[in-house]
């Protein structure tokens, strides 16, 4: 460069070369200044947002949109400012700025450039060569060099003041490749090296534990978290639900608060350190209650019975008091009413385990024939806090039959078949010919064909009434026509099968009947005797089964939907279907949000263990196993340990064991 | 597409089984006035069965204590979880009576209290309209039970569908009747279970 402006030195150099050597200086210093200024507005916008983020907390939500923006703005001032030097690509347009700052050169440069080949080329060197070209670019240049320098600096400075995670930190910068550093959690705040004590309610009984810098306190719901750490209390805020104080005293921070019923993030902020502890309360579980006797539900035929009730239980805390409950339900039909006894209580003095029992004398309750006792134990735990936890157990009824019922079903009063009148006709007939049987051997033969004949007849009377109850009155009546010969057996024998399969019974009965019919009517009653009791035994059974079901197994009817289908008056309208949600959306909301942790992990470790932690309140009472894999994974991470496995682990219990269930295979959700 | 079924759980405390022709009664109307594909008969399966979490809709009734057991408690909450439906009716139509008394009990423990479901609910329009809500029945105009014409159901959701609905209004009674026997009525009175059914199927 000293070889431009050094007289001595100039006579070997024309004056082209020496507006090109120019050219490339001025070339050089506009990039280099536009770079410079593009930088230094980038690094400043950058320091501005964060401390913009100060008042603003959710421009702290997105950087990655910040630094492009920052980016985008610096790169379009580095190349307006290029785009301002671009004259300096032509030798003229150099030679000209030279000639503008050296008067003296009354345009000898400009001519000597363009006129090359002209006589007084030589003259005119010796004028350029005596003026000092390169020192005046260099003047000309500095101020504006010194300028984007000092810009550029102080956008690194103010940068580095600002909250702005650069610097020795994973944060802006590091997006852009030219600060990266290992990812680590911020330390050197007051909130690191905390300690934690847990004094569980009163009624548990329990010892106070100390937990060391946990990332996580679980403890009974109520118990006392006493936290202590280091340093003083002021720019120190703690935040649950809301604000809690804070206390100082000694060099020592403190803050007291009692575990809350459900799971929560308790905040701690250090200046811009921000620390979350995840508050894991566990429930007092209630009584665990098992009826031991009577094993079984039961119906009585009389309401005599002395009935032993053994309980056990146990409590997680403690067991207090328990009794025995029983529900008397008497009515019927619509009409129903209810009371209840509570037997005495039984102390239990806080034991774990215990026992009780009972002798219920159902005669002392005066209990009608369709009254129900429901029984069952009722305990409870020693929890004063959120309590008591109750605890039931199951429920055991005895059933008092009503009268004429069979033990074990239920009637159902349904309206007296046309059957019975048949079934008591039937019993008397059977009367008749033992009559006429015992009477056989002292009348006439005319006599006992007469009064057999009258019984066969009246017999064929009730073979019609099956006949019409089994096939239909009408073709009854076309069968057989009064004063017709009864048909024979064989014409009147179905198929199997063809027959109502629904009345076995009945068609027993017709059967027998043909054949009581028969010997009726060829004066043989004692041969009619043993049909005519199968028909009455069988027309019995027909009778019961129309009027009894057992429990369990009400009277199945088959709708006929071809015939009804679509034959309504009335008109619906169905309204548009809206999608239903998806059955498990917590665990897609929760995927989603561990997925957003994850990304933010390397980059922004801070912030990501802040999210995880809050996740991991709300998976503690969705999805337990997804939440312990989680705090395993912040505690790794917050010893500097590699977390990939506890991660992996907390993924596969956030995404479920696949396994296939009965479910709702066609008609469930999921859209519309 | 499977065919609906129309199922009656079975709980093990009382007289589930107390109005047995309700299921063919709707399995009739659901015929008669949509075109469902409707199994021709009900199922009746036991809440303690994890078959029961194949049916989309469980009606239960009964007069007598409502109390679930474990294994009924666990597979309610499975079914509600799984987007299935529980329609308990009151066949007492008195709330002052053991079976709404227990059932209000053990519905709270299951699952939580239920509310008041407003007369504008979706349930009211989503195929036959009943612009005052639920139906009166016969039997609370005729002062059985507690003498009370209810004005809402009630409900307890699950996110924005009904989980559990819970009538006092006694269709059981209602509706306990032989489907043959609807030709005699002026108005079916069993298009408001045509809206149950449908909307546990569609919404």
């Amino acid at each position: 460069m000293t070889a431009i402006g050094t007289p001595g030195r100039a006579r070997g150099v024309t004056s082209l070369e020496r507006v090109r050597r120019t050219q490339r200086i001025l070339g050089a210093a506009a990039v280099t200044r536009a770079l410079a200024w593009g930088f230094a507005v980038a690094l400043g916008i950058l320091a501005a947002v964060s401390f913009a983020s100060l008042v603003i907390p959710r421009l702290r939500s997105d950087t990655a949109l910040h630094e492009i923006f920052a980016v985008v703005i610096g790169v379009a001032v580095a190349g307006v400012l290029i785009w301002r030097s671009r004259h300096f690509v032509s030798t003229n347009r150099v030679a000209l700025w030279i000639e503008e700052r050296i008067p003296e050169l009354h345009y000898s440069l400009v001519t000597a450039v363009e006129q090359r080949e002209s006589p007084f080329v030589e003259g005119m060197e010796t004028t350029i060569a005596r003026q000092d070209v390169g020192g005046v670019t260099f003047r000309a240049l500095r101020r504006g060099l010194v300028a984007a320098g000092a810009a550029f600096v102080a956008a690194v400075l103010i940068l580095y003041v600002s909250p702005s995670e650069a610097f020795g930190r994973p944060g802006a910068l590091s997006r852009l490749g030219r600060f990266e550093s290992a990812p680590s959690i911020p330390i050197g705040s007051r909130l690191e090296d905390i300690e934690v004590r847990v004094t569980p309610p009163a009624y548990a009984g329990g010892r106070t534990i100390t937990l060391d810098d946990p990332s996580s306190v679980a403890g009974l719901t109520g118990s006392i978290i006493a936290i202590r750490g280091r340093g003083s209390v002021a720019g120190l805020t703690a935040s649950v639900t809301g604000p809690l104080r804070i206390t100082g005293d000694d060099g020592r921070w403190a803050i007291s608060l009692v575990m809350p019923a459900k799971p929560a993030a308790l905040t701690l902020k250090d200046r811009n350190y921000e620390r979350v502890v995840v508050l894991d309360p566990r429930a007092d579980a209630p009584p665990k209650v098992a009826l031991t006797s009577p094993v079984r539900d039961t119906a009585l035929r009389v309401p005599r019975l002395v009935v032993q009730l053994n309980v056990t239980a146990s409590d997680d805390v403690g067991l207090v008091a328990g009794h025995f409950e029983y529900l008397i339900s008497t009515g019927s039909g619509e009409i129903f009413k209810a009371r209840t006894i509570n037997t005495p209580v039984v102390r239990f003095g806080g034991s774990r385990t215990g026992s009780m029992s009972a002798t219920l004398d159902l005669a002392s309750l005066n209990l009608q024939g369709g009254d129900v006792i429901s029984m069952r134990a009722i305990v409870q735990d020693g929890n004063t806090l959120s309590g008591p936890g109750i605890a039931t157990s199951d429920t055991r009824t005895i059933r008092i039959a009503r009268a004429g019922e069979y033990d074990s079903l239920s009637i159902n009063a349904a309206a007296p078949q046309p059957l019975d009148t048949t079934a008591v006709s039937q019993r008397m007939l059977i009367a008749m010919t033992e009559q006429l049987v015992r009477d056989q051997p002292k009348i006439s033969r005319d006599e006992l064909v007469k009064r057999s004949t009258e019984i066969g007849d009246l017999e064929d009377r009730i073979r019609i009434r099956v006949q019409e109850i089994l096939e239909g009155e009408a073709h009854a009546h076309e069968e057989a026509q009064p004063g017709d010969p009864p048909p024979t057996l064989e014409e009147e024998e179905p198929a199997d099968g063809e027959r109502d399969p629904q009345h076995p019974d009945l068609r027993v009965a017709y059967n027998a009947l043909w054949d009581a019919v028969r010997s009726l009517k060829i004066a043989e009653p004692a041969p009619a005797l043993p049909p005519m009791r199968v028909a009455l035994a069988a027309l019995d059974r027909a009778r019961l089964a129309n009027r009894l079901y057992l429990r369990g197994t009400p009277p199945k009817i088959i709708v006929d939907l071809e015939r009804v289908r679509l034959k309504g008056e009335a008109k619906g309208s169905s309204s548009t279907r809206t999608p239903r949600s998806f059955a498990d959306s917590a665990r897609v909301r929760l995927s989603a949000r561990f997925n957003a942790a994850l990304d933010l992990i390397e980059k922004q470790p801070a912030r990501a263990m802040t999210e995880l932690a809050l996740i991991r309140v709300e998976a503690l009472t969705l999805l337990p196993e997804f939440a312990t894999a989680l705090g395993e994974a912040t505690d790794a991470v917050r010893a500097g340990l590699d977390a990939t496995l506890p991660l992996l682990r907390a993924r596969r219990a956030l995404g479920g064991a696949p396994k296939a269930t009965p479910g709702l295979p066609l008609w469930s959700g999921g859209g519309g | 597409m499977s065919d609906f079924v129309f199922c009656t759980g079975q709980y093990d405390s009382g007289d589930w089984d107390s109005a047995p022709s309700v299921p063919a009664n709707l399995i009739d109307s659901i015929a008669r006035y949509t075109s469902i594909a409707v199994a021709p008969s009900g199922a009746i399966v036991p809440l303690s069965s994890e078959a029961i979490l194949e049916h989309p809709l469980v009606y239960l009734t009964g007069h007598l204590p409502f109390r679930f057991s474990e294994a009924e408690r666990r597979n309610a909450r499975r079914l509600v979880e799984r987007g299935g439906m529980i329609f308990i009716d009151d066949h007492n139509h008195d709330v002052g009576g053991i079976f709404h008394k227990t059932a209000m009990e053990e519905i709270t423990r299951t699952f939580s209290q239920p509310q008041d479901l407003p007369n504008n609910h979706e349930l009211y329009r989503c195929f036959f309209k009943f612009s005052d809500g639920p139906p009166t029945t016969s039997h609370e105009l005729n002062g059985w039970g507690d003498n009370l014409v209810h004005k809402n159901l009630q409900a307890v959701m699950q996110g924005d569908r009904i989980a559990i609905l819970y009538s006092s209004k006694d269709y059981s009674s209602e509706w306990n009747y032989h489907p043959d026997s609807k030709r005699f009525l002026t108005i079916d009175n069993t298009r408001f279970g045509v809206n149950i059914i449908v909307y546990a199927l569609t919404r």
